[in-house]
């Protein structure tokens, strides 16, 4: 038995150490909560609380969402639904200055309608745009760096796996609330990415150049191509919306009208089917492993009474709430670039969240910031999935550094959305409350 | 050896095919009470526990196979900027810990197992027994540490230029 400050020093070193290594995060995470525990509470206790997290956490009702979503995301993907929709929008944005990555950062938001994995949006998107732009001698890294960020809004359009997995950190708030939450901030970050990415190509013409202009006739014709997407969001939302199911049952819902969408378009194959099906079980068990080790963590910060001490650290400084949230978001942020974003979810929020409710925001609108926080960690390297999503998709030779460089504009981009969110909290609550009550 | 290599890789593949079809159980019972709630006006009592249960048993069986196809993600700074033969290395120190830490898990967690059999604990909703589930916390930790010990051996056995292309997160 040591004291709380030594155990958690031993913890955090562990962490530290493993993380360099390469060991895989959730390993990391569950090795330093074990270790922690084990010299803090001892061997005894220990086995008492190991198994039982683990079991806890994979059979908690919210969780049941999260592969369904992914499911949905990566069904869209194997049976290649996101083609029609890029055609369909480019008609519509590419004239534009800049407008290939403009349309493409479009079809990113609508696609988040339709599914709730970041990573299905950004390859899903990423594999007909980049070609695009490659061919219109787009520059690389601003072409990347647009699919990775804009493939995050995915994380913040409903259905989002990420507020799902809030939703298990957290007890009291509502996942459908943080859903509809998120569509208002969500459609703001697409259309500040769009302006930035319009300001540049204006700039920099000859590195996001116009593509071609479609008719007004072509335009409308390529309105039918949304229908997928209407069709999912009047399932997910409208469903939730008029009481018929719950955010929980909306997602198996959306996995059946997806195939049925999938059927209609006469490309249903069950090589397909079974493709999406491994790729959601890779996603979604290295989502729960990780829940597992951060919840391991998570328990060493609260029996120690860490959460405390960084609560009233924070606090003591008495600064008004914009201030404080100003903090918190600097500290996620620099969390997200070493630790994966569920990681950062169940460790920092049972931190933030009385924080953030002590400031006067709600729990609804702590979820969408801590989505959109999520959303810089998904692109910062150098544990940024959408950079790697992105890299496994771009040209032979192409490096993390090249995505990681033509991300990193969008970050303040991200962060501009964060600072009229903390000001305007009635952005991100207005919606839900309007709606739900 | 490498039979058992073999027969290791085989069997996380064929756990990733059950946790698939878990996928389409979860699904198919989450609609099957939307249903049923619409049908005859109230919740069959049984369908949350078994989904939650199946949830249970899709997160303890698909671990191995996530490690088998390199799904678990990490953060390799090192390897960005270290030889070929170092990240052959690294790769094996990871690789050992991995299997250190599950090895330690699955002992831990049979607590869990044996505790809930005394008991003959059950679910609160309709009485399913719940150690056969708790004992898959322990298994899926004995089962990741067999894959563990699969990826060690082809490290070792593999030549440091395999080693090439290990960059990246995951």
């Amino acid at each position: 038995m040591v004291a709380p400050t030594t155990a958690l020093i031993i913890c955090l070193g562990v962490l530290g150490v493993l993380l360099i290594l390469g060991t895989p995060i959730f390993m990391s995470l569950l090795l330093a909560g074990l270790v922690g525990t084990y010299v803090f509470e001892g061997g005894q206790m220990l086995s008492n609380v190991a198994g039982k997290i683990a079991f806890n956490q994979v059979t908690g009702y919210s969780l049941l969402a999260m592969p369904m979503f992914i499911l949905m995301g990566n069904l869209l993907m194997s049976h290649k639904m996101g083609d029609d929709l890029y055609e369909g929008i480019y008609k519509w944005f590419g004239w534009m200055p800049g407008g290939l990555a403009i349309a493409s950062t479009v079809v990113c938001a609508i696609f988040g309608f339709m599914s709730g994995s970041n990573t299905a949006a950004a390859a899903t998107v990423g594999s007909v745009a980049l070609p695009a732009m490659e061919k219109m001698k787009y520059d690389r890294p601003l072409a990347l760096g647009t699919l990775a960020v804009a493939g995050t809004l995915a994380a913040l359009i409903p259905p989002s796996t990420i507020m799902i997995i809030y939703g298990t950190a957290v007890s009291d708030v509502s996942i459908g609330k943080v859903f509809i939450g998120g569509i208002v901030p969500g459609l703001i970050l697409t259309a500040l990415m769009s302006i930035y990415i319009y300001i540049y190509a204006v700039i920099y013409p000859q590195k996001a150049p116009r593509g071609e202009s479609s008719t007004f006739k072509e335009k409308m014709a390529a309105l039918p191509r949304l229908l997928p997407v209407i069709v999912l969001f009047i399932t997910i939302i409208g469903g939730m919306y008029a009481g018929i199911f719950t955010a929980i049952e909306a997602s198996a819902a959306s996995v059946f009208v997806t195939l049925l969408i999938v059927i209609v378009n006469r490309r249903f194959k069950w090589t397909r089917v079974l493709d999406a099906l491994l790729r959601t079980v890779k996603t979604a068990g290295m989502i729960y492993m990780i829940i597992i080790g951060a919840t391991v963590m998570g328990h060493l910060f609260f029996i120690t009474g860490f959460r405390e001490v960084v609560s009233n650290y924070i606090l003591q400084f008495n600064m008004p709430g914009w201030g404080t949230m100003i903090v918190i978001l600097l500290i996620l942020t620099i969390m997200g670039t070493f630790l994966d974003v569920v990681a950062l979810i169940m460790i920092s929020v049972p931190i933030f969240l009385p924080i953030a409710v002590h400031m006067g925001y709600t729990g609804v609108w702590f979820g969408v910031i801590m989505t959109i926080a999520s959303e810089m960690a998904l692109c910062t390297p150098p544990v940024g999935v959408n950079l790697f999503v992105i890299q496994g998709i771009a040209p032979p030779g192409t490096t993390l550094l090249t995505v990681a460089k033509g991300a990193f504009p969008f970050i303040f981009v991200i962060w501009v959305l964060l600072l009229i969110l903390i000001f305007y909290p009635g952005l991100v609550t207005w919606l839900p409350n309007t709606m739900m009550g | 050896m490498k039979v058992l290599i073999s027969l290791i890789n085989k069997m996380s593949d064929y756990l990733g095919r059950i946790s698939a079809g878990l996928i389409l159980i979860i699904s198919i019972l989450l609609m099957f009470e939307v249903i049923m709630r619409y049908v005859i006006g109230k919740p069959l009592d049984w369908i949350l526990d078994v989904t939650l249960l199946t949830q249970a048993a899709f997160a303890f069986l698909a671990a191995s196979y996530v490690h088998k196809v390199g799904g678990h993600v990490s953060m390799n700074i090192l390897t960005e900027y270290v030889n070929n033969k170092s990240r052959r290395w690294l790769s094996i120190t990871s690789n050992i810990l991995t299997t250190l830490g599950c090895v330690w898990m699955a002992f831990l967690s049979w607590n869990l197992f044996t505790k809930s059999y005394k008991i003959k604990e059950a679910s609160y909703g309709v009485d399913i027994p719940l150690y056969p589930w708790k004992i898959l916390v322990s298994v899926c930790f004995v089962l990741m540490s067999l894959q563990c010990l699969a990826r060690l051996f082809e490290d070792i056995k593999a030549s440091p230029d395999d080693f090439a292309e290990m960059k990246g997160g995951h």
